[in-house]
């Protein structure tokens, strides 16, 4: 592959646009969590190219992508517990509709 | 323009578009089929990308347990849906506002990486055995991240397990 | 060498795993596990001040043993201490799950450790993700209570979604310097060609803006009310002083020892956000009629006076606001044990609780209003002294106009801290039974309010102390 690095950081910014895009219109508490992760996926594909056209023998890069994965699985986890707790409670996990609290 | 440029970038555009599904799909459960396709299309990336060890455990982790973790959130969370998409949205702001930061989220980088003139092919040069040089790096470099790592996976699990568990009694 | 001056991180995460193994076998003993954690955490104390003076890079590069890391480390043990103490008959009243709580409040002190010791953006972000993973959990500790709930799912949506703009900052810092390491950074930003530079300011713009929302600046503060009036009270109490004190610890240290070209760059950005900030808070909490919430918008204003010591970007401003940090502190988590006492009767939530509070317990009382004092910055409270330094820094740094509003927003905070010690005077209560705080809680507040009062009247040790600490050797 020759496309210059350009191609896939546009790339990359466009799938975080997309996601971010999800996260600020979405309602379901599931759906915005899918958006984020979106982003993080975008993180990754800008660390991974960085390190494959700035760095292609020292793959630090490439562990750090390592530990974003393991962050998200974590945060993923915490988030769904989160969002079954409220499940349960209510019959909604729509954030609209979650306004004890004045959002 | 190679065979694996057109390559690279229809993998792009199909995992653009798939994400963009996630975003408006009518189902929750389709959005989450289509973010296992948005997964497998960055692994795809990551592969063309010389990033072999990386690209595995996307596939392992993102489509593996994220995906299906979400799967199972969605039908324990079954018969929530709610209001489907956008019908209570009314004023305007709130529905420009998103837009107008995402778009011009994504026009101001690719306009910032152009500027910048990061136009240069990836070098011929490549790290072959990279699980290797990730282990090596691991367990050298980055032996507190990794050690830190670890206990935010258990407090990832101590946190899930306290919020989602019933209440005895 | 290395494991020595790693002993209270140890220590913590070894205290974390006991925590949590004795949580399921004591299950209903919430003062045993207070107990440990006390002890757990007064020995990393006291191991962080024998460690005081040292300065050197640990593991390859990835933590800076300093100064600067060692006072902050003090800070969060100082609040995890307090709170510990404090929180027993809360966490027993509440049934909350006792062992999880005080786990994970201690993994997420361990978090703010590792973000304020670290010179490596990797470690800055399992740093901050230790923290923030564990203060979600945490913010919906109160199970079948849907404030708790609703404030744990604002919180967690809006953290992730900081993580994943923070991540893309970090990014692109890596993609410009090739190296995740601070300094390496700041090395390779000297070098940096002009058509780069923009991108370096967007990557410094998405940390600042990250790390922004974990301060709860303006305009990245929408969540905080919420959360901080919805989760456990401890909980927001922590979340208030340790969790925004590790983000001002990253945001020094990151804008001065990375990037310290942007930092003067944007002198102006960050006293404007500061400005901004405080007087948002000051202005609205006037409006609120909830303890915890008015609380929280007090913490956003008193996180745009810590704001001033980042935008001024001179080493005075590092010591202000390190002394800020430390007495800020004391003062919030003695208001929040307030709130913790009166909800041991069910009071508390509103402010009118605290009506006629003088007549139940006058010593409780004077103790609040020397809080609210020094909350103010009147002297002879710490507050006042710390708001000082605040000052100084700014005008030493030519920014006259932001230690104007520094002093002027104090005066635009009277109102919402009188109201308080009014209620407490003049207004009649529901009860006039008498209230006396259980003896932990006591200890709490004599603690805080004494170290509140004693920084106010002899400043000079610390004063010297955080002088002598700079970012940059």
């Amino acid at each position: 592959m020759q496309l210059p690095l350009t191609y896939v950081l546009s790339f990359s910014a466009l799938l975080f646009g997309i996601g971010l895009y999800g996260a600020l219109t979405l309602q379901n508490a599931i759906r915005i969590l899918m958006c984020i992760e979106i982003m993080l996926n975008a993180v990754n594909v800008n660390l991974i190219a960085f390190s494959r056209y700035l760095s292609p023998l020292q793959p630090a890069g490439q562990a750090f992508v390592i530990f974003v994965m393991t962050v998200a699985a974590a945060e993923v986890a915490v988030g769904l517990a989160i969002i079954l707790m409220i499940a349960r409670r209510r019959d909604t996990i729509d954030i609209d509709r979650m306004n004890l609290l004045k959002w | 323009m190679t065979v694996s440029d057109v390559l690279f970038l229809a993998i792009c555009l199909i995992t653009l578009v798939a994400a963009w599904r996630v975003v408006v799909s009518a189902k929750v459960m389709h959005a989450a089929l289509w973010l296992g396709l948005t997964f497998f299309g960055v692994a795809a990336v990551f592969l063309m990308l010389s990033a072999d060890f990386v690209a595995a455990a996307q596939v392992l982790v993102y489509v593996g347990a994220i995906t299906v973790l979400l799967i199972f959130g969605i039908m324990l969370s079954e018969g929530t849906e709610g209001t489907p998409r956008g019908s209570e949205r009314s004023s305007l702001g709130r529905k420009v506002a998103p837009v107008g930061a995402a778009a011009g989220f994504a026009a101001l980088m690719v306009y910032l990486y152009h500027q910048a003139g990061l136009r240069q092919p990836p070098p011929a040069e490549v790290a072959t055995d990279t699980p290797r040089a990730i282990g090596t790096l691991l367990f050298s470099d980055f032996v507190i991240p990794f050690e830190v790592a670890s206990l935010v996976l258990l407090v990832g699990m101590v946190g899930a397990i306290v919020l989602a568990m019933r209440e005895e009694g | 060498m290395e494991f020595r001056l790693i002993a209270p991180e140890l220590i913590l995460a070894g205290l974390g795993l006991s925590l949590v193994t004795l949580g399921a076998v004591v299950k209903k003993n919430s003062r045993a596990l207070a107990v440990v954690g006390v002890v757990g955490s007064l020995a990393a104390l006291a191991v962080v001040l024998a460690n005081f003076g040292l300065t050197q890079d640990l593991f390859s590069n990835q933590l800076r043993h300093d100064a600067y890391a060692s006072f902050f480390k003090v800070v969060f043990l100082v609040i995890l201490i307090l709170l510990f103490t404090g929180s027993a008959q809360y966490v027993r009243d509440r049934r909350m799950p006792a062992g999880e709580f005080y786990a994970l409040t201690t993994l997420a002190t361990l978090g703010g450790f590792l973000m304020a010791g670290s010179l490596d953006l990797i470690t800055i972000f399992l740093g901050l993700e230790l923290l923030s993973i564990a203060s979600y959990a945490l913010a919906g500790l109160l199970k079948g209570d849907p404030r708790s709930q609703e404030a744990s799912i604002k919180f967690f949506l809006v953290g992730a979604l900081t993580t994943a703009v923070i991540l893309f900052g970090i990014s692109l810092l890596y993609g410009l310097a090739g190296t995740t390491s601070l300094t390496g950074i700041a090395a390779a930003v000297a070098g940096l060609s002009s058509a780069e530079f923009p991108l370096l300011a967007a990557a410094g713009l998405f940390l600042l803006a990250g790390l922004g929302v974990k301060i709860a600046a303006v305009p990245f503060h929408m969540w905080a009310p919420d959360t901080y009036d919805g989760a456990p009270t401890p909980v927001s109490a922590f979340l208030i002083t340790a969790s925004e004190a590790a983000a001002f610890a990253v945001l020094l240290r990151l804008f001065a020892v990375a990037l310290p070209s942007l930092a003067e760059r944007w002198q102006l950005i960050l006293g404007l956000m500061a400005l901004v900030t405080m007087t948002y808070g000051n202005v609205t909490a006037i409006l609120q009629t909830r303890t915890k919430r008015m609380l929280a918008y007090s913490a956003i204003a008193q996180a745009g006076y810590v704001l001033v010591g980042l935008a001024v970007a001179s080493p005075s401003g590092v010591s202000a606001v390190l002394y800020y940090v430390l007495v800020y502190a004391l003062m919030t988590v003695g208001a929040f044990t307030v709130v913790l006492l009166l909800a041991g009767e069910s009071l508390g939530e509103e402010i009118a609780d605290f009506n006629g509070l003088s007549r139940r317990s006058p010593l409780v009382a004077l103790m609040v209003t020397i809080l609210m004092l020094s909350l103010i910055g009147i002297p002879p409270t710490a507050g006042f002294f710390g708001k000082l330094l605040l000052y100084r820094a700014a005008v030493d740094s030519g920014m006259v106009w932001l230690g104007l509003a520094t002093v002027l927003n104090g005066v635009v905070s009277v109102p919402y801290y009188y109201r308080i010690v009014r209620n407490m005077y003049l207004e009649q209560g529901t009860t006039t039974a008498a209230l006396t705080p259980t003896v932990p809680i006591a200890i709490v507040l004599i603690l805080a309010v004494g170290g509140t009062l004693l920084l106010g009247i002899v400043p000079e040790p610390l004063a010297r102390v955080v002088a002598a600490i700079s970012l940059t050797p």
